[in-house]
């Protein structure tokens, strides 16, 4: 069921909002989900001042200073066998038994700097992860920390703050055990921000069946020319909700560098991804805005994907507006077997059997293969599936208002196979796979319009499977007279 | 294959065979058998003496505690007093329950000691097929060791760690006790730790062994199931066995009936449902296998489990062919296809992802994920042959 339970700094009344937003989507499940959800929250939407302790709902916004002194959930049983005192360590089980390391902020209950090797650097900073109870801020001063092991976190209400996003250094390099660099299992409420994650032998930072998630001004890279031997994700949250990916850079992921998973309510904003398969993808989830990115130099900048044989069967109402996508060519080096080893080489935007997206107000620049495509994934090279929840055709899709230049003129095999086109390929590819089951035929449109050139001509269009007449022709798709509404915005913080 | 297990456990047998009691109370007896001290116990100890048990051992000088007077765990081991006077020798004092699972999770090539401890007048709610429902300040006690040499019984061993789950306030939480090389006692040390551990094995090589012991928060990994930390081992389906493979004795099921330990015991034990042993070659392999698959890999991949999201769910129960990873495309593993397109292919244990990533020890590939350095060779050729005897499928 809905768990919206809002972080410390996720204010409730945008919490509200979401409620109000899944109340007007008009799917029945939406549509109970959200009544369920505005039940569970009627108390924390009210203006009652004696919020019910139960919502786990805390009103505090962003601005406020964190204080660990404050148990922020009172649903939480803090450990009591963990010493509630960060400044004093009497546990005479701590190995290290070296001084305190002064934290460059008054803010954090516990500063961490580089050990003497890698096992004494990952051994003072796991103390410190283990050790942590919720309202903890554990901080890496500047540095350049090696790590021989995975920082694993369990614990409610924890913040990880580097000293600098360049000056804080967390490098992978040397980890033979666990795959990811910082793995979090199913915690209210993480934040991190203001650090570099380097090396990692798996994903960057992996955040699962977690709620209330914030990654802020991070570095992800693998250092080198970008190879299959990297890590699948750089940013990855997954099976979570409530999820702000901001302000960060991604480059060498072995799949996608930001990878929004199996999620729901998620804003991906202010990010550049670099050299990574997929710049961003977003898989089989719903609510999720993407925008005032860059993408670039991958060999896919944005996905938004609906896969099947997942447990979470929808990947809907996403909307990837106002981002810089350019010159994403770079040969696929995924795996054999990744989904994005069907990316074809110089993709902008590619669209896989989601429902209600919008993409609209991108500039689209420079790829040799495809600007923007939108495909059933039924087309796809891929094994039958049995999986009566999964809905292949893309619906109710909006296209507008976006700036597509040079596209298609060197496609890929991979693309010329896809398509059966020849190139040039147009700026606009659609497979024209459509529902034809009689009933709800109203709900099946897809819309494109006012998309355009650098010279301000009509951007190309092809439906490769027209029902009828010449599959370039825009006009049975061109909502210019009378529009759909956009998505409205998803949004958690007072900005 | 040899079954080095069964080598294992029949030299125990016969060095504590003496152990028996003649107790005629076959649930209790059951337990009596589980109560094998360990190898390094002095010869002349009153527990080798055949003659002790009809004088009863003697009197433990400390009493068990389930926590201290704040409700915490002990900083050290032997203050539960769990094993009595001589922490060491895992010899349980009453009201501490030894078992042991028909399918092991394999370790390393560690061997593990197992208990249950429930409170005073409480019972487990049992249920056939799901997790059971245990009472607050119940408390689960693994052992980790491994013999010095196991050709020779007398050697001793070295004990490396000992893992408790213990429920409070309705949810487990999980502590673990390092012991040190005086193999005495053990003290409370959640960090996880590193240690090369040597070993004669029963054929005579030494081996090495970069052992983990994990950290509490890495415990999720494998105990997290739908966000809490949750038993994998004391289940039904896995008790269905005797406490030694291959014993007479009756199957711990019936043991734990035997002590009361259950609200609502099951009326015919021998209408439940057990997970085959995949070391008993008498069992076909399809049922040998998926049982290896279920301890090994289920704890993470099943619906509540960590690896929820590839929808790859390796349970016994387990019926839809694409869930099991037949013809199945992978989700998120990147290189940890290993070049591969799905993660079993019928009759082609080569091409299979599974095999793949079970016969590497690279961190970013292997499974399972945590903590294990070595390969399972002896599961791996168990998944080889299940696979390369399945009906040939063309998956593309």
């Amino acid at each position: 069921m809905v768990q919206i339970l809002v972080a410390p700094n996720f204010s409730t009344p945008r919490i509200c909002e979401i409620m109000e937003y899944t109340v007007r989507s008009s799917k029945p499940i939406y549509l109970f989900i959200a009544l369920v959800a505005v039940a569970f929250f009627a108390v924390a939407c009210s203006d009652d001042d004696d919020p019910d302790p139960d919502a786990g709902v805390e009103d505090v916004g962003p601005d406020v200073d964190p204080d660990p002194d404050v148990d922020p959930d009172p649903d939480v049983d803090p450990d009591p066998d963990v010493d509630p005192d960060p400044d004093v360590d009497p546990d005479p089980d701590a190995d290290t038994g070296t001084d305190p390391v002064e934290p460059f902020s008054e803010d954090c209950t516990v500063g961490l700097e580089p050990g003497a090797d890698a096992s004494a650097t990952y051994a003072a900073a796991i103390e410190a992860f283990v050790d942590a109870e919720p309202g903890d801020i554990i901080c890496f001063n500047d540095g350049h920390y090696e790590f021989n092991d995975q920082l694993s976190l369990t614990q409610d209400h924890i913040e990880i703050w580097g000293e600098s996003r360049d000056g804080t250094i967390l490098d992978f390099a040397e980890q033979d055990a666990g795959s990811n660099g910082i793995d979090v299992q199913g915690v209210d409420s993480f934040i991190i921000e203001s650090l570099t994650v380097r090396n990692t032998p798996g994903n960057g930072i992996e955040v699962r069946d977690s709620t209330g998630i914030h990654f802020d001004d991070l570095v992800v890279e693998w250092e080198g020319e970008p190879s299959e031997d990297n890590g699948a994700y750089g940013l990855y949250p997954v099976k979570s909700n409530t999820i702000i990916i901001e302000n960060t850079r991604v480059f060498g992921s072995s799949d996608a560098g930001i990878y929004l998973g199996q999620s729901e309510y998620g804003v991906i904003r202010h990010n550049e991804v670099h050299g990574n398969v997929a710049g961003i993808e977003v898989e089989n989830s719903s609510h999720v805005e993407v925008y005032e990115n860059e993408a670039y130099d991958n060999t896919g900048g944005i996905l938004v994907f609906n896969l099947p044989e997942l447990e979470r069967a929808e990947g809907d109402f996403t909307r990837v507006r106002d981002n810089e996508i350019y010159d994403n060519n770079r040969e696929n080096f995924a795996a054999t077997g990744a989904i994005v080893g069907l990316v074809p080489q110089g993709s902008g935007v590619l669209i896989v059997s989601v429902q209600d997206v919008e993409i609209d107000n991108n500039e689209i620049t420079d790829h040799d293969s495809i600007g923007i495509g939108i495909i059933n994934y039924d087309i796809l090279p891929q094994p039958d599936y049995d999986d009566d929840d999964y809905y292949p055709f893309v619906e109710r899709l909006r296209v507008h208002s976006n700036l597509i230049v040079n596209s298609g003129n060197d496609p890929d095999q991979l693309a010329l196979e896809l398509t059966g086109l020849e190139a040039p390929l147009p700026d606009m590819i659609w497979d024209g796979i459509v529902n034809t089951e009689e009933n709800g035929e109203d709900e099946r449109w897809n819309c494109f319009w006012d998309n355009v050139d650098d010279e301000g001509e009509p951007s190309t269009f092809v439906n490769i499977n027209p029902p009828e007449g010449d599959g370039m022709d825009l006009g049975p798709y061109d909502c210019s007279d009378d529009p759909p509404e956009s998505l409205p915005p998803i949004a958690f913080d007072d900005e | 294959m040899m079954d080095v297990r069964l080598v294992a456990i029949t030299t125990m047998l016969l060095l504590f065979a003496a152990a028996c009691s003649d107790d005629d109370d076959p649930g209790v007896d059951a337990g009596d058998v589980g109560d094998v001290s360990l190898s390094d116990v002095d010869p002349g100890d009153a527990t080798s003496d055949a003659d002790a048990d009809a004088e009863g051992p003697a009197e433990p000088s400390c009493e068990l505690r389930l926590a201290d007077e704040n409700g915490e765990v002990f900083d050290t081991l032997s203050e539960f007093c769990f094993f009595g006077d001589d922490t060491a020798a895992h010899e349980p004092v009453d009201g501490v329950v030894p078992y042991t699972v028909t399918a092991e999770l394999y370790s390393d090539l560690s061997r593990k000691k197992r208990f249950i401890v429930i409170p005073d007048g409480e019972t487990i709610g049992f249920d056939a097929t799901e997790p059971w429902s245990w009472p607050d300040d119940s408390i689960l006690i693994k052992t980790f060791y491994y013999p010095v040499d196991a050709t020779d019984p007398d050697s001793g061993r070295q004990i490396l760690e000992t893992r408790l789950l213990h429920k409070r306030n309705g949810e487990w939480e999980a502590d673990s006790y390092v012991w040190d090389d005086d193999q005495e006692d053990a003290e409370l040390h959640n960090f996880g730790r590193r240690v090369d551990v040597t070993f004669i094995d029963e054929e005579g090589e030494s081996v090495e062994i970069d052992y983990r012991i994990p950290n509490r928060n890495q415990c999720t990994t494998c105990h997290g199931q739908d966000g809490d930390l949750s038993p994998l081992g004391p289940r039904t389906r896995q008790l269905l066995s005797p406490y030694e493979p291959g014993g007479e004795n009756p199957t711990q099921i019936e043991n734990l009936m035997g002590r009361n330990l259950f609200d609502e015991p099951p009326a015919d034990v021998d209408e439940l449902f057990g997970v085959a042993d995949p070391y008993d070659e008498s069992e076909s392999l399809d049922d040998r296998a998926r049982a290896y698959l279920d301890a090994n890999c289920a704890h993470c991949h099943n619906p509540d489990g960590r690896a929820s999201s590839s929808n790859l769910y390796l349970g016994v129960d387990i019926v839809n062919p694409n869930r099991l990873g037949i013809c199945k495309t992978p989700v998120a593993a990147g290189s940890g296809s290993g070049g591969h397109s799905f993660d079993i292919v019928p009759g082609e244990p080569d091409e299979s992802i599974l095999v793949f990533r079970m016969e590497t020890t690279d961190a970013s590939i292997k499974m399972p994920e945590l903590p294990i350095t070595t390969n399972d060779e002896f599961g791996i050729e168990l998944v080889r042959q299940w696979i390369a005897a399945m009906d040939p499928q063309d998956c593309d």
